[in-house]
C-alpha cells in the first residue's frame, strides 16, 4: 500500500497488464496526428497495425489541443505561387521544398482522412453560444459532446482495426542484423516490460519540452530523437526555439489558456494567402522577434506580431473561415512567455532523413519517422512557416507517407517477422530499471528542475550568446555526467520520469551545441552576439549525431541552392522582421 | 499547477481520470472505489480529468503542488523515502 499526499486515499502498486507481447506488420509509436494517420494508412494498405501510446490517444501530448488544420485547395482559390512565396520567406530560406511540394499536392487528402474520422466536423463555438462569456466549460462540453476531436481519436483507430496499447512508454527500438525488428517498452504504471515484434516501426512520439509551465506539452519528451540518436541517426533543428506563451494572470495553468481551444471545433485554415491579401499578411512566423523579454516586458520588434487568429478570410463561401480565438493572450501586458521551454518551434526539428526524402525513411531498414519533433524535414525551415494548421495536417501527411512507405517495405521486401529475443528484452529492462536499484541518489523531478533552471531563463534559451550558452552547457554536462547516473526511482511510476529526464538532458546538449555552432540569427534562433542573418556563411543545416567515440558531434549539411531564394534581393526585403540589434549589425557588415 | 480534489464524495469510481490522464497522476483505491491523486507533481493541468469527471470531483490549481512537492523531494545523498511528510507519522514512514 502506498500513501499519497494531501489527504488522498492510499493505493496499491499497479498490476502488470495481462498482455505484454504483441506482433504486427507495422508498429506505430505515438498516437497523435502523425501516429493516427500512419496507423490508419498502414491498415488501409492491408497491414496488421499496433499503435502504442505513452498516455491515451486523443488525450496525449499536444494532439488534444491542436486547434486547427490547414490544407492547400486550388478549388477554393489557393494560389500556389503566393503560398510558396510567403512560405519560403517565412521559413527564412531553410525550408525543405521537397516536403512542401508534397504538402501542396497531398494535404487535401489528409483533410479528407480527418473528415472520414470525424475530426473536422464543425459545431458552434464557445463565443457564439455564450459559454465563453461565462467561462462555462462544463456547459459547453455538454453541448458539443462526442463531436470533440479527441473523442474521435480512439474510435477512429479502433474502427479501422488498429490494435491500441495505451499508457506504455517505448524505451528503445531493437536492431538486429542492421534492421529494426520492433521495440521494447514498459507499462507506465507497473514498469512491466512490453515487447512489440514488428516488421516495420514508425516513430511518431512528438516533440519535447524540459518542463512545461502552462502549455500542455508535458508528454512530449524528445523520445524519438533520443532513440534515433542512440542508433546513430542525425538530429536537426534543435536550435530553433518555440518558447510559447501563456495567459498572464495564470501562467502555470495550461487549462486556463487551453480550455476553449481544446473544446471548440477544429478551425479549418486556409484561403488567406492570395495575391490580393499579401499586403495584409504578416511577414514572418518568427516568435522570437516579438517576445524578447527585457525587464519583464515584451520587447516589440519592427514587424507586426505574429497573430494568426486575427486573419480574416475574404471569401464568405469558403468553409475555411478563421475566427477570433477566445483565449489567445493577444500580447496582453504580463502575458507570460517561456511556457514550453526547450520545445523546438513546430515543423523544424527531428531525425534528419536527408533533403531528398519525403516518406520519413531514416536509412535504417524497418525504421521510419513522422510528425513534429520526430521527422526533421525541416519543412518549416527556421520557423513555424506553415502557420497554424500544419501541426495537424502536415504531420498527418508525414504519418500517411510513412505509413505507405512502411507498408510498401513490408510487402515488397517480403519482410518476415523476427522475434526480439528474451535476452534483448532483459538487457533493455535492466537498463530502464537501473534507477530502481540505487540505494541512494537524486529524485528525478528534482533533477528535472535543475535542468529547467539551467535551460529555461530567456538569456539562455531565447536571447543567446556564446558565454551564456557555454555556461549552460557546463551545467548540463554536469547533470549528464554526475547527476543522471544517480537519479533513482522509488517505484515504477518514476521510471518514466527517469527515462524522460535522460532524453531531455540529451536534447539540451544538442540545443546548446547547435546554438553555439549557428553563429547568426535566423527565425526562432537569436544570437545577441550575432544578431543578423548571415546568408554568406550559414545558409546550411547543422545536425547533432553520435561520433565514433560516443561523444556528440555537430556536422554541417548543405542543402540545394534552389531553396535559398533570391540572394540578390536587398536584405531588408529578403527579411522583413528584425531582431534587436540586427539592423546595426547588418549595416556594420555591409549587408544593407 | 495541478489537479486537486474538490469533493471526494462526488467521485463515482468510473476511472475515467485514470484512463485519460497522460501522466499516471491517478491511481485507484479498490477498497473505497475512489480515484487517488497519487502523483500531483507530474500534473500539467491539461484539464482533461477535470472536464470529464462525471461527478465533478476534481479541481485545478494554478500553483499547487509542483513546487511544494519538489522541495519536499529535494536531493539527499542519503536517499529519500516517498512517504507522507507530516507530524506524528512514524508508523507510516516505517512502511
Amino acid at each position: 500500500m502506498k500513501y499519497s499526499v494531501y489527504g488522498e486515499l492510499p493505493f496499491d502498486e499497479a498490476k502488470a497488464p495481462t498482455k505484454t507481447q504483441y506482433e504486427c506488420d507495422v508498429l506505430v509509436i505515438g498516437g497523435g496526428y502523425a501516429g493516427l494517420s500512419a496507423a490508419v494508412t498502414a491498415r488501409k494498405a492491408g497491414m496488421s497495425v499496433v499503435l502504442v501510446d505513452k498516455g491515451r490517444p486523443g488525450y496525449s501530448g499536444q494532439s488534444p489541443h491542436v486547434c486547427c488544420t490547414r490544407w492547400f485547395d486550388p478549388d477554393k482559390g489557393d494560389e500556389r505561387e503566393t503560398v510558396e512565396k510567403l512560405y519560403y520567406h517565412e521559413g527564412e530560406y531553410l525550408a525543405n521544398r521537397n516536403w512542401f511540394d508534397v504538402w501542396i499536392k497531398e494535404s487535401k487528402s489528409v483533410y479528407e482522412l480527418y473528415t472520414e474520422l470525424g475530426l473536422t466536423e464543425q459545431y458552434p463555438d464557445a463565443n457564439s453560444t455564450g459559454f465563453a462569456e461565462n467561462d462555462d466549460y462544463f456547459g459547453y462540453r455538454d453541448l458539443v459532446g462526442n463531436r470533440l476531436r479527441h473523442k474521435r481519436f480512439m474510435p477512429g483507430l479502433l474502427k479501422n482495426g488498429v490494435t491500441v496499447v495505451d499508457h506504455t512508454m517505448i524505451y528503445d527500438v531493437v536492431e538486429e542484423a542492421g534492421k529494426v525488428i520492433g521495440a521494447v517498452g514498459f507499462d507506465v504504471a507497473s514498469g512491466t516490460p512490453m515487447v512489440f515484434h514488428a516488421k516495420a516501426t514508425i516513430l511518431c512520439m512528438g516533440s519535447g519540452v524540459y518542463r512545461p509551465a502552462g502549455w500542455p506539452t508535458g508528454g512530449a519528451s524528445f523520445d524519438a530523437i533520443s532513440i534515433g540518436y542512440r542508433h546513430g541517426l542525425p538530429i536537426i533543428g534543435q536550435e530553433f526555439e518555440d518558447y510559447h506563451s501563456a495567459k498572464g494572470d495564470s501562467p502555470s495553468n495550461a487549462w486556463a489558456k487551453e480550455a476553449f481551444p481544446y473544446l471548440q471545433n477544429m478551425m479549418l485554415n486556409g484561403g488567406e494567402e492570395r495575391k490580393v491579401n499579401l499586403d495584409k499578411l504578416t511577414g514572418t512566423g518568427s516568435a522570437i522577434a516579438t517576445c524578447v523579454v527585457e525587464g519583464g516586458k515584451p520587447y516589440q520588434s519592427d514587424a507586426p506580431s505574429w497573430h494568426p487568429f486575427l486573419w480574416k478570410n475574404d471569401h464568405p463561401d469558403d468553409v475555411r473561415n478563421n475566427r477570433v480565438d477566445t483565449d489567445e493572450p493577444k500580447n496582453q501586458p504580463g502575458g507570460a512567455y517561456g511556457v514550453a521551454p526547450g520545445m523546438p518551434v513546430h515543423t523544424v526539428s527531428g531525425i534528419f532523413c536527408g533533403c531528398e526524402d519525403t516518406v520519413g525513411y531514416t536509412g535504417i531498414p524497418g525504421l521510419y519517422c513522422a510528425g513534429d519533433g520526430c521527422n526533421g524535414g525541416p519543412v518549416g525551415g527556421a520557423t513555424y512557416a506553415g502557420r497554424t494548421g500544419f501541426t495537424s495536417n502536415f504531420f498527418g501527411l508525414q504519418g500517411k507517407r510513412s505509413g505507405e512507405a512502411a507498408s510498401e517495405y513490408v510487402k515488397s521486401s517480403h519482410v518476415e517477422l523476427k522475434k526480439i529475443s528474451p535476452e534483448k528484452v532483459q538487457q533493455l529492462h535492466d537498463e530502464y530499471t537501473a534507477p530502481m536499484r540505487l540505494e541512494k541518489g537524486y529524485d528525478a523531478v528534482w533533477a528535472l528542475d535543475c535542468l529547467q533552471a539551467a535551460m529555461t531563463p530567456f538569456w539562455t534559451l531565447l536571447v543567446k550568446s556564446e558565454d551564456r550558452l557555454n555556461a549552460a552547457l557546463v551545467n548540463v554536462l554536469y547533470i549528464r555526467d554526475h547527476v543522471l547516473p544517480k537519479v533513482m526511482a522509488m517505484d515504477a511510476h518514476d521510471l518514466k520520469n527517469c527515462t524522460e529526464l535522460r532524453h531531455k538532458v540529451l536534447q539540451a546538449e544538442m540545443k546548446l551545441r547547435l546554438s553555439l555552432e549557428r553563429k547568426e540569427s535566423r527565425g526562432c534562433h537569436y544570437r545577441e552576439d550575432y544578431p543578423f542573418r548571415d546568408d554568406e556563411n550559414f545558409l546550411c543545416y547543422f545536425v547533432a549525431e553520435k561520433g565514433q567515440d560516443g561523444a556528440m558531434e555537430i556536422r554541417r549539411v548543405e542543402y540545394p541552392d534552389a531553396w535559398k531564394g533570391d540572394r540578390s534581393e536587398p536584405y531588408l526585403q529578403r527579411y522583413t522582421s528584425y531582431f534587436p540589434g540586427e539592423k546595426e549589425a547588418a549595416a556594420a557588415h555591409g549587408l544593407l | 499547477m495541478s489537479v486537486i480534489r474538490f469533493d471526494l464524495d462526488a467521485c463515482i469510481g468510473c476511472r475515467l481520470c485514470i484512463q485519460v490522464c497522460p501522466f499516471d497522476v491517478f491511481r485507484f483505491n479498490e477498497e473505497h472505489k475512489k480515484s487517488v491523486i497519487a502523483y500531483p507533481e507530474d500534473c500539467i493541468t491539461c484539464g482533461q480529468c477535470y472536464i470529464y469527471c462525471p461527478g465533478k470531483s476534481l479541481g485545478l490549481s494554478h500553483n499547487a503542488y509542483a513546487h511544494t512537492l519538489v522541495s519536499y523531494r529535494a536531493p539527499a545523498e542519503t536517499g529519500i523515502r516517498r512517504d507522507i511528510l507530516a507530524p506524528a507519522c512514524d508508523e507510516l514512514s516505517a512502511k
